[in-house]
């Protein structure tokens, strides 16, 4: 188990938004205030680890037919807990995401990495990867609030931060409007927007790992140079 | 068939433990579910026709819907609509209705105050499951949200969609609260001629 490289692939060589490009129906959804964009990705975060835990724990004994029907179970009944507990405990986040929460169920991130991950790997293994991978969806979920709600409505932390509150879990705070929000570009606070952002996203992305997968290869090729040259 | 019975076996043990699972999560959540239902109902009531009344003092009168002998489904704009409860206003300045209809995701729930003169009052969405960021501006607290629940104020039985504020993006959401808008006002307008 190496939990530095499994938290650099998780949020950047594979990470499951920009690398495998998975979930990306919620992502483009909900990314319209970083108080949804924390909520979402941390009840992603939960249910992956819990899935991968379980995932993981019953591996060996579900036979190979019936895996899958298996793994929606596992994963269904884990949405329904957080769903639940959400709707009893921070209801206002609930209300928020609506209709994403109970639509974890068939969110690929996570039936992709029970099946391509921890069918295979030991529960410990798993329950680092749920993490990693849950912080990777995070992060770009919280990028993507960012820029939307920002460049949108001139807002930042809206429903998470209240200038004279502090940090509201009620999803009450109004946020720090940074400028006029008749002077944003509302176009990306619409669903549309969300998918420009995410395009760029991509972009950027892929930009930076061809650039740093040359870098390797062009310091590759001077060692092996080196080496001839010795 | 051995195989069979043994791949059953699997799956319906592993239901078994998620359901029960799921039970106990539902025995600890149920209470703060339906306390926070009741009291955003209440609130949701005081939004859209404020009464006066005394501390303590019941602010509305729910009216059983079987005591009235008309149906509790009425269509609107070419959409049922379900009435779930109705209550009148303690100091008789009108009737808030609870109705249920589907909009562009699923059942929303919604609250119309309707004044002895059969017009809206105020509505509020207590229960959807809208897109948010669309649908869901109608029940939410923003600008948007607030323009398009208050161009319903003063409308009578009668609405259509092109007579409120309509929000672009959201056309089935609309068209779902302005029908149940005019149902409930047709409601107890047949309520109140039933009598």
């Amino acid at each position: 188990m190496n939990f530095k490289r499994q938290l650099k692939e998780g949020v950047i060589t594979n990470n499951p938004i920009l690398v495998q490009q998975l979930g990306m129906c919620a992502t483009m959804a909900i990314t319209t205030s970083l108080f949804n964009g924390v909520g979402m990705g941390l009840s992603v975060l939960i249910i992956l680890t819990c899935c991968n835990v379980a995932v993981s724990a019953v591996r060996k004994f579900i036979p190979d037919e019936i895996r899958l029907a298996i793994f929606v179970v596992i994963i269904a009944g884990f949405v329904t807990i957080v769903d639940l507990l959400l709707q009893a405990f921070i209801p206002a986040l609930s209300e928020s995401l609506g209709v994403f929460i109970p639509l974890i169920v068939v969110n690929c991130i996570i039936i992709g990495r029970a099946e391509a991950f921890c069918q295979k790997n030991p529960v410990g293994a798993s329950f680092v990867d749920g993490i990693t991978q849950g912080l990777g969806y995070t992060v770009v979920l919280v990028i993507m609030c960012v820029i939307r709600e920002l460049l949108g409505s001139g807002r930042f932390g809206g429903g998470l931060i209240d200038l004279a509150k502090g940090i509201t879990l009620d999803g009450t705070g109004t946020g720090i409007q940074l400028f006029n929000s008749d002077y944003g570009a509302s176009i990306l606070t619409l669903p549309v927007g969300g998918f420009l952002t995410l395009g760029f996203l991509f972009a950027a992305m892929q930009a930076a790992l061809k650039k740093s997968a040359k870098k390797k290869a062009a310091a590759a090729k001077t060692e092996e140079k080196e080496d001839e040259a010795a | 068939m051995n195989k069979i019975l043994k791949l059953a076996l699997v799956l319906f043990v592993i239901c078994a433990i998620v359901a029960g699972i799921l039970g106990a999560v539902d025995l600890i959540t149920r209470d703060r579910i339906q306390a926070y239902q009741t009291n955003r109902t209440n609130r949701a009531r005081a939004a859209v026709l404020p009464v006066k009344a005394a501390e303590g003092e019941e602010m509305y009168v729910d009216i059983p819907l079987d005591s009235l002998s008309i149906p509790a489904t009425v269509t609107a704009n070419g959409q049922d609509v379900e009435i779930l409860s109705m209550a009148r206003a303690a100091d008789g300045s009108g009737h808030v209705v609870e109705v249920k209809f589907s909009g562009a995701q699923g059942n929303v729930v919604m609250i119309v105050g309707v004044s002895n003169e059969l017009t809206c009052t105020g509505i509020s969405i207590t229960q959807h499951s809208e897109t948010p960021g669309l649908g869901a501006v109608a029940a939410s607290d923003t600008d948007k949200g607030a323009r398009f629940r208050d161009s319903f104020i003063g409308v009578d039985g009668s609405v259509q969609l092109k007579d409120i504020d309509a929000m672009s993006g959201a056309t089935i959401t609309s068209r779902g609260v302005t029908a149940g808008t005019a149902a409930a006002i047709q409601f107890v307008e047949a309520m109140l001629n039933a009598k």
